[in-house]
């Protein structure tokens, strides 16, 4: 084994033991962050924001569901065509409306009589 | 076990040996991967920060329906969902937005009660007057906001604010642009009095399915004369379902950009790592004259694969995490996260997670295979001396 590849192998396990230390030094940060502002904020606050999103530019769907689930920017400028709202272009979250079944069948009504025993209305 | 050692060997002496083809195939992996890695650890980072949002939100959200779309509800639904069992906490809330002269800004009103005195701010401090509110890092940055500042909105110029107190820049990325103020003063500002954007209510554990349902029955039905648009109730269920589906990326057009992007590189790849190369060729020709077999080749070309991937992987991942961490992701957040600018006013979320930094080596690894291995078992399949030709 030449020096070269002996130098190229060192290189290939410091560079991934560099990548493992990275990822996990990575995840504690973030397990130590659950307990942080972002859990009193939001306490506060009751809940604001959940996509990719800063601010609620077009429309609320994107920022937060919960304050606006109706993506009205499908309705113009062509209505049902495409969204020009720039959050749906290149985020990496997206927020669609959930269908929510809101038709309901009443009971069957009484059975109408046979014809010919029908009475008129103005009776 | 030696043998697979020698071609282990051999494949790293001949990525040292062909330089310039070994680099340029670890930068275009790079270029490949460095945004895919890029926007998985923020999504995962955002991910993170709203399934915050989500669990420390209320249990349930109450909203008017008009015509379809949310819309204000009366406060004097506040009694009644104070009256039912189950309940622990009820209060309105107003979200709205407005321009920072060219800057839009979430406007938050909450109940002054609902601060808590844990709650940490880079300058100044909560409420106490009429008025007072407390401003994003983004927009105090933006705009030099200090403490002390006074200003009004054109939305209502009547209605004067004083800057109270600054959010920290690492609260939440939908922190840097709002506007916190008390209730009774975003009514005003709004001139919605009476009204709330949604009531939250908070229940004692396991009650939300069914009071959310109560609510939804009873209230409408509690006095049939008096004609009201209907209520729309979200409860915690809905919520997390907006939020598994929000980040699912097949929903998202970043993944078929990505596809695209991907299927573009293995043509790519396949140019770049050897096909019509024709010193890759005699290589492979002199090599089987000499007695290698077409598997030993084919061996060596994938451990020389696997040596290039496991190069090129953690390199993007590593680039990528001093990128996002050292330089706040400048210049590429913006294509993640919208309506941020060129400079994230607000540290840019940003979480690696092991699974999706695999994922990287395996794209990696498929790329570099689709790219040579066809083209190397074509060549060591021919007669020696038509592949050295």
């Amino acid at each position: 084994m030449s020096r070269k590849i002996r130098f190229y192998f060192l290189f290939l396990a410091v560079l991934i033991a560099l990548t493992i230390l990275t990822i996990t030094l990575d995840q504690y940060s973030w397990k130590r962050i659950q307990s942080d502002q972002m859990v009193a904020f939001q306490r506060m606050v009751g809940g604001v924001g959940m996509g990719a999103i800063s601010v609620p530019v077009w429309n609320f769907i994107n920022f937060d569901p919960r304050i606006q689930p109706i993506d009205d920017s499908t309705l113009w400028p062509i209505p049902g065509g495409y969204s020009y709202g720039p959050d749906r272009t290149a985020t990496v979250s997206y927020f669609e409306e959930i269908p929510v079944n809101q038709l309901l069948i009443p009971p069957s009504p009484q059975p109408s009589p046979l014809k010919g025993e029908e009475k008129p209305a103005y009776r | 076990m030696n043998k697979h050692l020698n071609l282990l060997f051999t494949a790293v002496e001949n990525i040292v040996r062909n330089k310039v083809r070994s680099i340029v195939l670890i930068i275009c992996l790079i270029a490949v991967l460095f945004p895919f890695i890029t926007a998985l650890s923020i999504s995962e980072g955002i991910k993170f920060q709203s399934l915050i949002s989500v669990e420390e939100g209320a249990d349930i959200y109450v909203t008017m329906d008009y015509f379809g779309s949310n819309a204000p509800i009366s406060l004097d639904y506040l009694d009644r969902f104070r009256k039912m069992e189950g309940v622990t906490k009820v209060f309105p809330r107003i979200v709205g937005r407005a321009y920072f002269t060219n800057r839009l800004a979430t406007i938050v009103g909450i109940l002054p009660e609902n601060i808590p005195k844990s709650i940490h701010l880079a300058q100044g401090g909560i409420f106490h007057e009429k008025g007072d509110v407390i401003v994003g890092g983004g927009l105090a940055k933006e705009f030099h906001l200090q403490p002390g500042v006074r200003f009004s909105l054109s939305i209502n110029t009547s209605k004067l604010l004083r800057v109270a107190g600054i959010f920290d820049s690492d609260t939440t990325i939908w922190s840097a642009n709002l506007i916190l103020m008390s209730f009774e003063d975003a009514s005003e500002f709004f001139k919605m009095k009476g009204k709330a954007t949604d009531i939250l209510i908070y229940t004692r554990p396991g009650y939300a399915p069914f009071l959310a349902k109560e609510i939804q029955e009873k209230m409408e039905t509690s006095n049939p004369d008096q004609i009201e648009p209907p209520l729309r109730v979200q409860d915690k269920v809905l919520v997390k379902r907006y939020f598994e589906r929000g980040f699912n990326y097949k929903a998202g057009v970043f993944t078929a950009l990505y596809t695209v992007a991907f299927a573009l590189a293995i043509p790519a790849l396949l140019i770049v790592s050897g096909f019509g190369q024709t010193e890759r060729r005699k290589e492979i020709g002199i090599i089987k004259a000499t007695g290698w077999q077409t598997q030993e080749v084919m061996e060596m070309v994938a451990l020389e694969n696997l040596v290039i991937s496991l190069t090129s992987a953690p390199l993007a991942i590593l680039m990528a995490m001093a990128w996002l961490k050292l330089f706040n992701g400048a210049f590429i957040a913006q294509f993640f996260i919208a309506e941020i600018g060129l400079m994230a006013p607000f540290p840019v979320p940003s979480r690696f997670l092991p699974l999706p930094c695999f994922f990287a080596f395996l794209f990696a690894m498929v790329l570099t295979m689709v790219g040579s291995l066809y083209s190397t078992w074509k060549t060591a399949t021919v007669p020696p001396v038509e592949a050295m030709r």
